[in-house]
């Protein structure tokens, strides 16, 4: 899943089906953008970073069981992407970061 | 091992089959997809209503209907985030075709009495709660046809001449939920008339209501089981997870 998604979903100001840029901290929706209008909804500052720090801790917490899931499910593809998950995680982090920040 | 009583448990323990609507229609330039497949606490939107039907009892039977061009991405959701077995289905070119869709797909198992009650549920729903589930599946089997709604307050109803008024009095209006039950045989029955009549339903229960012979009955819905149709209930169904502890019950 990449840290922004663009897909159809009713305007909050405008009313039109148009397409909505959503842009994702992680597992949270930290905002979101008609394209059609340009309204924005996205959380409270201080809101955000405290869920966001919540929810790191439950990602990190469930993480070994859904990694031995995977592993279960899937030896030799979980084996082969490990690699890469790992090396490609901090620069992750870093752009969950930057989203936080940013909004 | 199984002696005669327990073969007869097994012959009568009710099964239902459970379809989870994720055609979408969505079509515009610029966007990348469908929005039940947009992530939501860790899972796809999707998932989190297929694992609530995985987790009830009495479904035996889990079918995802797709459009075909999201059948990869469905196949992969599937296998990462729901623990159990889905079957994908094809969708149609609208909501009553994917529905019909999947009936034919089950059409086997309902006409040999393997499966009792379908519950069809819109896949952009991902809080419907197992309770309602299986209460809402309850209900189809005691009443034919079983819908979840919520008393529409301070509603109004279209006027030809006066423009809005207030509900008529004797009647309430209700906002309909799903998932929406149904007994198995008229709800086959009542698509494959349809489709002989050229007739497209809104939902499933316009088309039983046509066709089916049954009375809906209307449960109790649950508030919490809201559509995402707005991104503000994208913030809010992730707010809800997060207070549930990210399991829907």
């Amino acid at each position: 899943m990449g840290d922004v998604h663009r897909v159809e979903l009713v305007c909050d100001s405008c009313r039109q089906l148009s397409v909505h840029e959503l842009r994702y901290a992680g597992r949270l929706l930290a905002s979101s953008r008609c394209t059609s209008c340009g309204y924005r909804v996205r959380h409270e500052e201080g809101d955000l970073r405290s869920a966001y720090v919540q929810d790191l801790e439950q990602r990190l917490l469930s993480k070994p069981g859904r990694m031995a899931r995977r592993a279960i499910r899937h030896p030799v593809r979980f084996a082969a992407s490990l690699p890469g998950a790992v090396l490609s995680k901090p620069a992750k982090m870093l752009a969950e970061i930057r989203t936080i920040l940013r909004r | 091992m199984a002696g005669p009583g327990y073969r007869h448990l097994v012959a009568v323990t009710p099964v239902a089959a459970a379809v989870v609507l994720a055609g979408g229609s969505g079509t515009r330039v610029g966007g990348d997809g469908n929005k039940v497949y947009l992530p939501l606490a860790g899972r796809r939107l999707v998932s989190w209503a297929l694992q609530a039907f995985a987790d009830v009892a009495t479904v035996r039977r889990l079918v995802l209907v797709v459009r075909p061009a999201d059948r990869s991405l469905a196949e992969e959701t599937v296998d990462r985030e729901v623990r159990a077995k889905v079957e994908i289905v094809d969708g149609g070119p609208s909501r009553h075709h994917s529905e019909y869709q999947a009936l034919a797909h089950l059409a086997p198992a309902i006409r040999h009495g393997a499966v009792d009650v379908v519950a069809i549920h819109d896949g952009a729903r991902p809080l419907a709660g197992r309770r309602l589930i299986a209460d809402t599946i309850d209900a189809a089997r005691v009443y034919g046809a079983a819908v979840p709604g919520l008393p529409l307050e301070d509603a109004g109803v279209p006027h030809p001449t006066a423009g809005v008024v207030a509900e008529p009095a004797g009647r309430r209006l209700v906002r309909m939920q799903t998932p929406q039950a149904f007994r198995a045989g008229p709800l086959l029955d009542a698509y494959e008339c349809a489709a002989r009549d050229g007739f497209v339903g809104t939902d499933t229960s316009a088309c039983m209501e046509q066709y089916g012979g049954l009375p809906v009955h209307c449960l109790a819905g649950d508030p919490r089981n809201i559509k995402v149709t707005y991104p503000q209930d994208l913030f809010l169904a992730e707010r809800l997870l997060a207070l549930a502890d990210y399991r829907v019950s």
